[in-house]
């Protein structure tokens, strides 16, 4: 029986690291799922952001709805040079669950969109749509962290799984 | 071949009802876990909730919620977890039952562990309810149990089903 649901690459961090960067990802699925549990170690509020392909050009908007603090809203942003604003915990003891489903991932045809579930413990909750303005298939993906000079802390985890619908 | 996404358990509720559902001896050969569940209450009140380990310290969650027309963000520390469990009520409309998964990264950790939940219910009245949730248990012990009670009982036909995700390349 042929797997469905397989993981592409993971990896779990030794060390503190600015950027995680999925490369060379096999055209062979149907859908992606990037599963994040991992924390900041800025020493204020951070978010996390998604780059496809290295493109660092504003090719990108997103719309999220968020709840923090008793107060729930949306916010939106076009033109952006990554998808965010994914909230994000900082500290060891905040690690927080990030999950992007990536729909259709390899077809040149259209332009691509993610769905993202971002979470701080215990503190705000993010739902998002960001979409990609490229019609190339998608080969890898770079997470970042919005706040200067912070990084991923040591044994935050990252995977990336692809799902065949075939 | 091993399955990256595997059953480890799923029970279905039988005729009458049960107050509770337990999933013990949980393996710790899994990366993450997911639990996905279709709830409904034989009663009027409020829904289930859930505890890791039989421990009842601990537990805090935040849930950005839209029910009906109003949308909201509410906190909540405790003894459990509430939110995830959305439970249809057994007033409302018959036949409907509520839709949840909770996700559980790293379980067997020694950190704090942090879940990821969304849960729906619609059932053609102002009652629906859609809840985004991220919860925390502030505990380092590898989960090895999950727990979930119910305000009443959960009635006929609710499901339960626990995966396990593995992210051995």
């Amino acid at each position: 029986m042929p797997r469905t649901y397989e993981p592409i690459a993971t990896r779990t961090l030794n060390t503190d690291t600015s950027t995680i960067t999925f490369s060379s990802i096999p055209s062979t699925y149907t859908d992606l799922v990037l599963v994040v549990n991992a924390y900041s170690t800025s020493t204020g509020n951070d978010n996390i952001g998604l780059v496809i392909n290295g493109d660092s050009g504003t090719n990108y908007s997103w719309t999220r709805m968020y709840g923090v603090s008793g107060v729930s809203g949306t916010t939106r942003t076009t033109s952006s040079n990554q998808i965010g604003q994914g909230t994000f915990g900082t500290g060891s003891t905040k690690y927080s669950p990030v999950i992007y489903n990536i729909m259709n991932y390899s077809n040149a045809t259209t332009f691509k969109t993610v769905l993202g579930r971002a979470n701080e413990p215990v503190g705000q909750v993010t739902t998002l749509v960001g979409l990609w303005r490229s019609t190339a298939a998608i080969t890898s993906l770079t997470l970042n962290l919005y706040a200067s000079g912070a990084n991923y802390g040591a044994g935050s985890t990252f995977t990336l799984y692809g799902i065949k619908a075939a | 071949m091993a399955f990256t996404y595997s059953k480890i358990a799923t029970y279905t509720v039988g005729s009458g009802g049960i107050p509770s559902v337990s999933f013990l001896n949980i393996p710790q050969n899994y990366t993450d876990l997911i639990l996905k569940v279709s709830l409904r209450a034989t009663a009027a009140t409020s829904g289930g909730h859930l505890t890791f380990n039989s421990n009842a310290a601990g537990y805090t969650e935040s849930v950005l919620y839209g029910e009906g027309a109003t949308t909201g963000h509410a906190s909540n520390s405790g003894s459990s977890l509430v939110w995830p469990f959305l439970t249809v009520l057994s007033t409302y409309t018959a036949n409907t039952f509520s839709n949840g998964a909770i996700y559980i990264p790293n379980y067997t950790s020694s950190n704090f562990k942090a879940i990821s939940a969304d849960v729906v219910q619609e059932n053609n009245a102002t009652t629906s309810a859609l809840y985004a949730e991220v919860g925390l248990w502030s505990n380092t012990s590898p989960i090895n149990s999950i727990s979930i009670v119910s305000g009443s009982n959960f009635a006929q036909h609710s499901t339960f089903s626990l995966y396990g995700v593995k992210a051995e390349i």
